[in-house]
């Protein structure tokens, strides 16, 4: 449910395509929260404009002329879900701050789509869409 | 050879790693029986006017707020609506959301029902964009610390699953586990509206 460090992350086809080298964050990340979407919105009355993770997504791949008919799993950092043993789910607060950072050794060539959430619509627990800083080091590259 | 016709709507007998796959009319009821200790199934599903329009283990995860759906839930679609409904569950939380193959890998999983989608002009969406099953008689469950751990299958003969669709939909099963026959599947009109 919770990728730890030194954990691969997996693709579809079952091959290693990212692995967890650091986090500083308390975590954890969920696996299988979907990214929010436009249906989401519209439901909690927000309207279906209010941007979303699934919009950006799909407008990223779209500037780089790739089209995608479904929507693939994203991992969600700093999500702070709690799983218990009869399978109930939590959603909490965020516990990362300013500072926390995530790294993933890429294990194959891909295409690495961020959106940082633009969820404003929750109240409880209080989000807050918040900037985030990307870095790519390609020193250790083949 | 001809194409089946579609939907065959008789009683149909799973081995372990045989598959089943046709339409379900809005309405419909689907049975899967276990017909052993041990078996299982991985379901796929998606709407009949719309394959991409499919059955989400991740939405159906975030609108029931756990894992294991039981008897009076919906299972929801990757537009958020509800797909599925469950009536009925001998098994007793036999259902897991929790996006594994430890049954039967993926690939070859989507190669069989693929094919079987394509020789039998059934719509469904393109091979890479196939969901993901949702398991069935399964027993997977969460540890502490997040681990997923596979608990032995508790399914017993004559165990059922029952549910109903909310619209014309497509549904792919493929039986899992080591008992030959594993699983009956019989879909029941009756009630369609």
């Amino acid at each position: 449910m919770f990728p730890k460090i030194g954990q691969a992350i997996y693709a579809d086809d079952d091959e290693e395509i990212l692995t967890l080298m650091e986090d500083t964050s308390p975590g954890p990340h969920g696996l299988l929260v979907p990214p929010c979407d436009p249906t989401m919105y519209r439901l909690r009355g927000a309207g279906c404009a209010h941007p979303s993770c699934h919009d950006n997504f799909h407008n990223a791949l779209a500037r780089r002329g790739i089209r995608l008919g479904r929507t693939p799993p994203s991992i969600c950092l700093f999500q702070n879900i709690v799983a218990n043993d009869d399978g109930a789910i939590a959603i909490g607060v965020n516990a990362s701050k300013a500072g926390d950072r995530v790294t993933f050794r890429v294990d194959r060539d891909l295409v690495f789509i961020v959106s940082a959430c633009p969820n404003d619509v929750f109240k409880r627990p209080p989000l807050q869409p918040t900037d985030l800083e990307i870095a790519i080091d390609r020193t250790e590259a083949a | 050879m001809p194409a089946a016709r579609y939907p065959r709507l008789l009683p149909s007998t799973l081995s372990a790693s045989q598959t089943w796959l046709d339409v379900v009319q809005a309405g419909s009821r689907l049975d899967l029986t276990a017909r052993g200790p041990g078996a299982g199934a991985a379901i796929f599903c998606w709407s009949v006017v719309d394959p991409y329009e499919q059955l989400s283990d991740a939405y159906t995860f975030m609108e029931l707020r756990r894992v294991r759906p039981t008897v009076g839930d919906q299972l929801y679609s990757t537009l958020r609506r509800p797909m599925i409904s469950l009536e009925r569950d001998d098994a007793g939380h036999g259902i897991d959301l929790l996006r594994h193959d430890y049954w039967w890998p993926r690939d070859k999983c989507l190669n069989v029902l693929a094919a079987e989608a394509t020789a039998n002009a059934i719509p469904a969406p393109l091979r890479r964009d196939w969901p993901y099953a949702v398991n069935f008689f399964a027993r997977t469950r969460i540890s502490e610390n997040g681990d997923l751990i596979d608990d032995p299958v508790e399914t017993k003969e004559g165990d059922c699953i029952a549910m109903r669709a909310k619209f014309d939909v497509v549904v792919a099963v493929m039986a899992v586990g080591t008992v030959s026959p594993a699983i009956d599947i019989l879909v029941d009109p009756r009630a369609c509206s």
